[in-house]
């Protein structure tokens, strides 16, 4: 079943699911990936970013991945988030379409095409997969490529991620705060070293300026510049002003852009669910 | 030439000028006399001892000091006793019996000083003054602050020239004014360049320079500034009590340095014209002193000296705002130990709080 045919499929299964979930659950679909509850599928690409060939290759990553760790592993994209804040939205979607595993293992990324705004939301399992901290580094694995519009290697990427998450948190070492590859945390003692060489140095300062302050108060002859004591008030005359415009030059620079952060936070879904995510701009 | 002194017309005795009173006092028989009152005395004085200039005059010959300056020879006219000074030597007290001595040849016909700032402040006034210089100066020698070691004060006429003057000026600048926005990409900062001309005139009134070669520069002009305003037209009858020299550098050689005063101040104040720019540099300065007029003047001035390890400390008090100036030793030791004490004491401190958030960080 190629992409289109499987977008109308979903729109008739989503108006279906309004009318009795029943019925829709007893249809006979044979279509690539589905979700734990066997109806929809782990990637909603509403906004057709994906040829059908990628949409498919995306569909079988995620699903092996999920299917590894007993864990969904999302990737909707739409239109807009309607302006709720896009990590929540994306929460709600996940339990909307009643994905999750287990205690609701899972994990989503949406992207709203319109606003550029992307969010990704974690729960059960993941909460504990995806610290806080840990969530900064996890969106090194995706938000390099959506910058780009690369969405297929986004998504790809997005998935290995998850992968490598799960894998460490299932270890014991989930990413956190001094776990973080190329962050390594600082030797307590070398940071005491270094803060103890600025304490030396700012005291010597204090020394040197304070000292310095009452030497200059034994200096007490010095020449004066000018005569301004001696000017006659009032006596400047000007006989000849002029200010005359000679050329203008502009100068542009580039503002840097700040670097992205994707530090996480917990938030409860309409649901009542305790989740974990972060949201952004691509 | 001959020496003056203003005998008190009640007891004979020497009269001074007294600075709080302003006016002369005999300290014998506390008469007091206005210096006005006393000019028609001055007058007859200074006639009597032109009639007496043979019995009284320095030696005819001039002959140096050790430091190859021209030397003259006095009498007191109380005690007889012989006063050697230089040349330039204009007002003293005898060294025998204290009385002051004038010479008022030094002051007379074109070295007679058009103006003189009379005393305000007393060598009490000096001497409190001086003390009071030593408060809150924790680099300064313990032992230094011993008033015994004042070797020297005296209240002295200095003599100054004093420039009146017109400054030409014709400067040009080259001026930035600056206007920066943003987008959301880029910072822009437009800057827009002028050529700025600025020409006209700036008034001088009696710019100081002094005219001694004793004294030095740097201390006269720390004093400053002094009210002209208070100066008065110069009468001999000022100097009693104080001394006094004539000049001894021109008002040729002195008027370089006001030039170069006058110039530097034309050029602040035609700046400040220059205010509607974000920065400016001067291309072209050309300045002319015109118009000058120069006054001789004797301005008051207590001096006082110190000796401490074999080195000379001059300070000076301007004689009428009490303004005190003078440079002071260093207690070297005294220094590296209040450096090693706050250093210390500082490093304390700051390593605890340092250490402590290292560990909580």
């Amino acid at each position: 079943m190629n992409k289109r045919t499987m977008m109308k499929t979903k729109t008739i299964k989503r108006m279906t699911l309004l009318i009795s979930l029943l019925l829709l659950s007893m249809m006979a679909f044979s279509l690539v990936a589905f979700g734990t509850n066997g109806d929809f599928p782990l990637v909603m690409d509403d906004s057709y970013l994906l040829t059908d060939e990628e949409y498919e290759a995306l569909v079988d990553h995620l699903q092996a991945i999920s299917d590894k760790h007993d864990f969904d592993v999302v990737v909707v994209t739409t239109a807009s988030t309607g302006g709720r804040s896009a990590e929540e939205f994306a929460a709600d979607w996940f339990e909307a379409y009643e994905f999750g595993r287990g205690k609701n293992d899972g994990c989503i990324l949406l992207l709203a095409t319109d606003d550029r705004d992307f969010g990704f939301a974690a729960l059960g399992y993941g909460n504990t997969a995806f610290t806080n901290y840990g969530q900064d580094y996890f969106g090194n694995f995706y938000l390099p490529y959506l910058k780009q519009d690369r969405y297929f290697e986004a998504f790809m990427s997005y998935g290995d991620g998850v992968d490598e998450f799960l894998r460490m948190a299932k270890a014991g070492t989930p990413y956190d705060k001094g776990n973080i590859p190329g962050e390594e945390e600082p030797e307590p003692t070398s940071k005491r070293g270094i803060f103890g060489a600025i304490s030396v140095a700012i005291s010597a300062l204090i020394a040197k300026i304070t000292t310095g302050s009452w030497k200059s108060q034994l200096k007490g002859v010095r020449s004066e510049r000018g005569a301004r004591k001696y000017v006659r008030q009032g006596s400047l005359n000007l006989t000849e002003q002029k200010d005359v415009f000679l050329y203008r030059n502009l100068n542009s620079i580039v503002i840097p852009k700040k670097t992205e952060s994707t530090q996480g936070h917990s938030f409860t879904t309409s649901k009542g669910s305790k989740a974990t995510g972060h949201k952004g701009k691509y | 030439m001959g020496i003056q002194e203003f005998k008190c017309p009640n007891c004979g005795g020497a009269i001074k000028f007294d600075s709080a009173e302003q006016k002369l006092v005999c300290p014998y028989c506390d008469t007091v006399m206005d210096v006005d009152a006393l000019k028609a005395l001055d007058d007859s004085l200074s006639k009597e001892i032109k009639s007496e200039a043979v019995d009284w005059g320095y030696e005819q010959e001039e002959w140096l000091g050790d430091d190859g300056q021209a030397m003259a020879l006095y009498s007191c006219k109380s005690c007889g006793g012989e006063i050697i000074g230089d040349e330039t030597l204009g007002a003293t007290s005898c060294p025998f019996c204290g009385n002051p001595v004038l010479m008022p040849s030094k002051f007379s016909g074109s070295l007679k000083p058009d103006l003189v700032l009379p005393f305000k402040t007393s060598k009490d006034q000096a001497l409190k003054a001086l003390k009071d210089y030593y408060l809150g100066k924790k680099l300064l020698p313990a032992v230094f602050k011993d008033k015994n070691r004042l070797e020297e004060i005296k209240g002295v006429y200095v003599p100054f020239w004093l420039f009146d003057a017109e400054a030409h000026a014709s400067i040009e600048y080259q001026g930035k004014a600056e206007k920066s926005w943003a987008d959301s990409a880029k910072q822009h900062t437009e800057t827009s360049h002028y050529r700025i001309i600025r020409e006209g005139t700036l008034t001088f009134d009696k710019v100081p320079v002094d005219g001694s070669e004793a004294v030095d520069d740097d201390l006269m002009e720390s004093l400053e500034p002094f009210d002209f305003s208070e100066a008065v037209d110069f009468q001999t009858a000022y100097l009693a009590g104080y001394f006094a020299n004539k000049y001894d550098v021109s008002f040729e050689e002195s008027q370089v340095r006001a030039d170069e005063r006058m110039k530097v101040s034309a050029e602040e104040e035609f700046a400040r014209t220059v205010d509607s720019y974000d920065d400016i540099d001067v291309t072209r300065s050309f300045i002319d002193i015109k118009n000058g007029k120069v006054s001789y003047a004797l301005l008051p001035v207590w001096l006082l000296s110190t000796k401490w390890q074999d080195q000379t400390y001059t300070f000076a008090m301007n004689g009428q705002t009490g303004k005190f100036v003078g440079d002071l030793p260093l207690d070297k030791s005294l220094s590296r130990k209040y450096f090693f004490g706050i250093f210390g004491g500082a490093a304390a401190v700051l390593l605890v709080i340092s250490q402590l958030i290292a560990t909580f960080m």
